[in-house]
């Protein structure tokens, strides 16, 4: 060793982007360099669009998903071949992966915290479905990208913002962001100072309430122990009903989302479309942020039972 | 009154604005709620003493630099108003 020169020890095991997208985008472009990658039928767009306008030249296919969330992977994976598998809402993804050397990438953006052993190649995710931070994304293990350059000005509104249409002025900006940037200052220190366990715990407790309390619907995903739930799910028995329910409670100032409408690629393909379809049509999620406590969640149940006398 | 910081794409206008407007002025938006709707602008802008503006449009249809020239228009507008 030469005294006075040393080179800097590497000192984190994750690498972080402006976005999880941006991750993603930075290990199929920069890493992986597949010739074909399969995506679940059933996800958010951001994953579609960044493969449609970042690598028009790389096949895309879908495989099927089903209504439970099980998954129907194709057989093999050529090493040419990526496979994108999502752990949907927090919990464990643990269907069979394909034989072969194709490349598994698992999408940790809705369980990051949830104790799940990656069993793939790659794994990447979001931090922002959890945290509330303003930006955020992780590939796991040490790269050394070099990001494009960005002045922030979505993170910049998502700060400034004091009602919601700043925030969600900022996600439009993000959406229209495809660059591979580093994460801000703010979401860094943010993250690095969130503790896993109360989030963990406050998740888990505010799912076993309106797990326990609401009177509509049925549960969609049950969760394991070890894992943290990013949302709560319910299966309504049809899309007017569903549409029923969020229109009551957004009058009661409570949002509640629609995970996720079926992007038009997948539309197209019948044969894959329909549970994804059927998903979009029932499922109505809940908030469940460890920033909110039980007595928020009492309420959503019970705004939820008086909708329910209405009915 | 000088901008925050300089207006570098069409799509920086709501936060150029939002940044650099003097205080009585004020900029609002109201961005569409549909799934990936980001395409999509609509702001209102309020001058004092004057009626409020909107502003919409598509992002990728507006001819590029339309709202960048926009922005100043706007911010030269407000600083001219405060030294009136």
């Amino acid at each position: 060793m030469k005294i006075g020169s040393r080179l800097i020890p590497l000192k984190s095991n994750r690498t972080y982007f402006h976005s999880g997208r941006g991750a993603f985008t930075f290990l199929i472009g920069v890493v992986i360099k597949p010739q074909k990658v399969y995506l679940p039928a059933f996800t958010c767009w951001s994953l579609v669009i960044a493969m449609e306008r970042m690598f028009p030249k790389i096949e895309l296919a879908f495989y099927q998903v089903n209504r439970d969330l099980s998954c129907c992977l194709p057989a093999h994976l050529k090493s040419t071949e990526v496979l994108v598998l999502i752990h949907y809402f927090g919990h464990e993804n643990a269907t069979s992966l394909p034989a072969g050397e194709g490349v598994i990438v698992e999408d940790f953006s809705h369980s990051y915290l949830s104790s799940i052993k990656p069993r793939g190649d790659f794994a990447f995710g979001s931090y922002r479905k959890i945290l509330n931070v303003a930006d955020g994304g992780f590939v796991e293990g040490y790269y050394n990208p070099v990001y494009d350059p960005s002045r922030r000005l979505d993170s910049w509104i998502r700060l400034e913002a004091t009602d919601w249409r700043d925030l969600r002025e900022a996600e439009n900006m993000l959406d229209r962001h495809w660059d591979v940037t580093d994460i801000s200052s703010q979401s860094l220190i943010a993250l690095l100072a969130a503790d896993p366990d109360l989030i963990k715990r406050r998740r888990k407790e505010n799912d076993a309430i309106l797990a326990a309390n609401l009177n509509v619907g049925t549960r969609h995903v049950e969760f394991a122990e070890e894992e943290c739930p990013m949302i709560h799910n319910r299966l309504m028995s049809s899309r007017e009903e569903r549409d029923s329910l969020r229109e009551y409670l957004a009058d009661k100032s409570i949002f509640t989302s629609i995970h996720w409408p079926t992007h038009e690629l997948v539309r197209k393909q019948a044969e894959l479309s329909a549970d994804p379809v059927w998903l979009e049509n029932h499922v109505i999620s809940f908030p469940i942020s460890h920033d909110y406590d039980h007595e928020i969640m009492n309420e959503i149940c019970a705004h939820v039972a008086d909708w329910s006398k209405q009915r | 009154m000088p901008a925050a910081f300089p207006i570098n794409s069409d799509e920086e206008f709501y936060p150029f604005l939002k940044a650099s407007l003097p205080t009585r002025w004020r900029i609002e938006a109201n961005p569409p709620t549909g799934y990936f709707s980001e395409s999509h602008f609509n702001y209102t802008l309020f001058p004092p003493d004057a009626l409020s503006e909107e502003i919409s449009g598509s992002f990728q249809e507006v001819a590029p630099g339309v709202l960048i020239a926009r922005a100043q228009q706007i911010l030269n507008r407000a600083d001219s108003s405060i030294s009136r």
